[in-house]
């Protein structure tokens, strides 16, 4: 991915978005609103089942979702009931059993697991329990997603790296390693790895709940502002009611349904 | 390999991350690649010592008993068999050697091995003609023609240093060999080695009176060449006229046939082998240990790497990388503490001992392989870091 696409899909990004009825609204009608107008994320049909003890558990039941560039969409539902299933398929973490999933144009249903890896590198990961390198500093944890994408030098990755931390409020940061770091700095340090890259999509599975109300709010108002700059769809996994109203969309699941997506 | 200036060094930062890992890790490569710099080292020395004695002798040319498998254990030949080789217009002489072990008693009040009876090799030389050149024989050959007279090795075990210290200071040396008395006339220098404690050089006639070994008999025969001969043509010739009974090497071969059977017929090979084997294997269980833990330690996070699209590929080349660094940072300690133990060894027991670039290559090649090795087990740990298991 170079930086050009980017760039331009940045350029057609304002600072605030459309709210989510106008999205689907656009998409039936006026298309020229979006210029990305594909979808970023598409399911059809979507069923899933894990083998347990020989026989197979269908955690997914006929999952239906678009997710448009942009949108920053929560995902919600008692624990078990499928949400971070259907995340670690929309990532490409799992092989997808029956039904239809593109995402950012590929379809995942069939796809050799070398595409599965390329699909993943153009999604930004956040994850629960932050898992950065422990022997890596915050800029060089950074960097680690930017050496993935051929074309940029080490000067160069170490400056984007440390830009990167700068939006995440962490530029005193970068030398630090995660052990010295407290919980919402290394959250924060993953928001940095997820984004350095401009993602078309970024995946987020709890990700303040290792942490207290105050630095999660602060957590989830970075990776928002980020995301809304860049452009950016998020689906977020997450209990926390108190980020509801960032939302675009909220979408409610139980038992391997969805019920509910306002 | 075009990432190597782009990317981060991911092994080096995790092995270095965690000091104590390293230096354990480190350790571990230091034990192994010592235990094998010794053990191959002694057993060069082994196959080495018994053929200092080769490397001394003065011809181009041996001609030996076809019998015969080595120097140690000559099967005799009689003498008048090498005649027709004289009238071959190349030779220029050829001198007798045979060699016999005898029961040398140490003079008394001389160190540890006082009024000790020991077994000694000695060889017997031609005094106008001898076949070895080693120190101090061209020298002393004259005196050896007196009776019951003989040339001590000054490179024996260091218990006969009192002998040669004695000897130095001018006093004369009285000792008796196979129940003779003799007198020391001079020293030489051959060698010790794992067979030998010490050497002995005496006349023909001397070594009659020590070992009743009839005369006219000889171990072996030392050609020495004119100036323009060719050897190998010569070798051809001679082998010729003087038929099956008698197998003529050139000086090289003649060496190379010996170590041969050392190393075929020795138990040798197998024990020092043995030995490299467990420092290889020490220097596995170690390193494996090593990076099986960081690897088990770091699940997670490899998980997280192979989840935002690092392949497979590249987690291994992270691991053996980890054990390639492993093996360069345990072998160079490794290799400076073999040097001081070599020098210790070669005070110790005489045996040629030194460090030689094949065997570093060897050393260092097996270290490398022994690295590699724990990683690529170390890396099917890698197998269970599921991306899937990240979320």
């Amino acid at each position: 991915m170079g930086q050009s696409p980017v760039t331009n899909f940045m350029a057609a990004r304002p600072g605030s978005f459309d709210p989510p009825a106008s999205i689907r609204a656009g998409r039936n009608g006026d298309r020229r609103r979006f210029d990305a107008a594909d979808p970023a994320v598409t399911v059809r049909n979507l069923d899933f089942s894990y083998e347990e003890a020989g026989a197979m558990k269908q955690v997914l039941f006929d999952i239906d979702l678009d997710i448009w560039p942009g949108e920053i969409v929560l995902l919600t539902g008692p624990s078990g009931c499928g949400k971070t299933t259907l995340l670690s398929l929309i990532g490409g973490l799992r092989t997808v059993q029956s039904g239809e999933l593109t995402v950012l144009g590929h379809s995942l249903h069939g796809s050799p697991a070398g595409e599965l890896v390329e699909v993943r590198r153009h999604i930004g990961f956040i994850f629960q329990m932050h898992n950065l390198m422990e022997f890596l500093t915050a800029r060089q944890n950074v960097q680690m997603t930017l050496q993935l994408h051929p074309g940029l030098t080490r000067a160069e990755m170490e400056e984007r790296a440390n830009q990167a931390l700068d939006e995440v409020g962490l530029g005193h940061r970068r030398a630090a390693y995660p052990a010295n770091m407290s919980g919402g700095q290394k959250q924060r340090v993953s928001i940095a790895r997820a984004l350095v890259n401009h993602p078309r999509l970024v995946l987020a599975d709890e990700p303040t709940s290792a942490l207290d109300s105050k630095t999660g709010h602060e957590v989830i108002d970075i990776l928002v502002r980020l995301a809304r700059e860049q452009g950016c769809a998020i689906l977020m996994v997450t209990h926390d009611t108190r980020i509801s109203d960032m939302a675009d969309r909220i979408i409610a699941m139980e038992d391997g349904h969805i019920i509910s997506d306002e | 390999m075009t990432f190597l200036f782009r990317d981060l060094p991911i092994a080096w930062l995790s092995l270095s991350h965690g000091r104590t890992k390293l230096i354990a890790a480190v350790i571990g490569v230091v034990f192994a690649d010592l235990l094998m710099w010794m053990q191959l080292g002694f057993m060069t020395a082994a196959i080495q010592g018994a053929t200092f004695i080769h490397n001394l002798l003065v011809g181009d040319l041996v001609v030996v008993n076809p019998q015969s498998e080595i120097l140690m254990q000559a099967k005799p030949f009689p003498r008048v068999y090498l005649a027709r080789a004289l009238s071959h217009p190349d030779v220029a002489t050829i001198s007798l050697l045979r060699v016999g072990g005898v029961a040398w008693k140490n003079p008394p009040g001389l160190g540890t091995a006082s009024g000790e009876k020991r077994n000694l090799t000695i060889y017997s030389i031609e005094p106008h003609s001898p076949a070895i050149a080693a120190p101090g024989v061209e020298e002393y050959a004259t005196q050896l023609t007196a009776a019951d007279t003989v040339l001590f090795d000054r490179l024996s075990r260091p218990e006969f240093a009192p002998v040669i210290a004695k000897y130095e200071s001018g006093e004369p040396v009285e000792a008796e060999i196979n129940g003779r008395q003799v007198r020391v006339v001079g020293s030489t220098a051959i060698g010790a080695s794992f067979q030998v404690d010490g050497n002995l050089i005496t006349s023909d006639l001397n070594f009659q009176r020590f070992t009743n070994r009839p005369p006219g008999s000889a171990d072996a025969g030392i050609i020495r060449l004119r100036p323009e001969a060719d050897p190998a043509q010569v070798k051809a010739e001679l082998q010729k006229s003087l038929g099956k009974d008698l197998l003529v090497l050139t000086k090289s071969e003649y060496i190379a046939r010996d170590r041969s059977y050392l190393s075929r017929r020795s138990p040798v090979n197998f024990i020092f082998g043995l030995g490299t084997a467990v420092g290889f294997l020490v220097g596995f269980a170690i390193v494996y240990q090593v990076l099986f833990t960081d690897v088990s330690n770091n699940l997670p996070q490899f998980a997280t790497l192979k989840a935002i699209g690092y392949s497979d590929g590249y987690l291994q080349q992270v691991v053996l990388q980890e054990a390639i660094i492993l093996s360069i940072f345990g072998f160079l300690p490794g290799t400076i503490l073999a040097s001081g133990l070599y020098t210790a060894a070669r005070a110790a027991t005489r045996l040629p001992m030194s460090l030689t670039w094949d065997r570093g290559l060897l050393v260092f090649g097996l270290t490398v392989v022994m690295c590699s090795l724990s990683g690529l087990l170390a890396i099917r740990k890698l197998r269970q870091a599921d991306p899937a298991d990240v979320f």
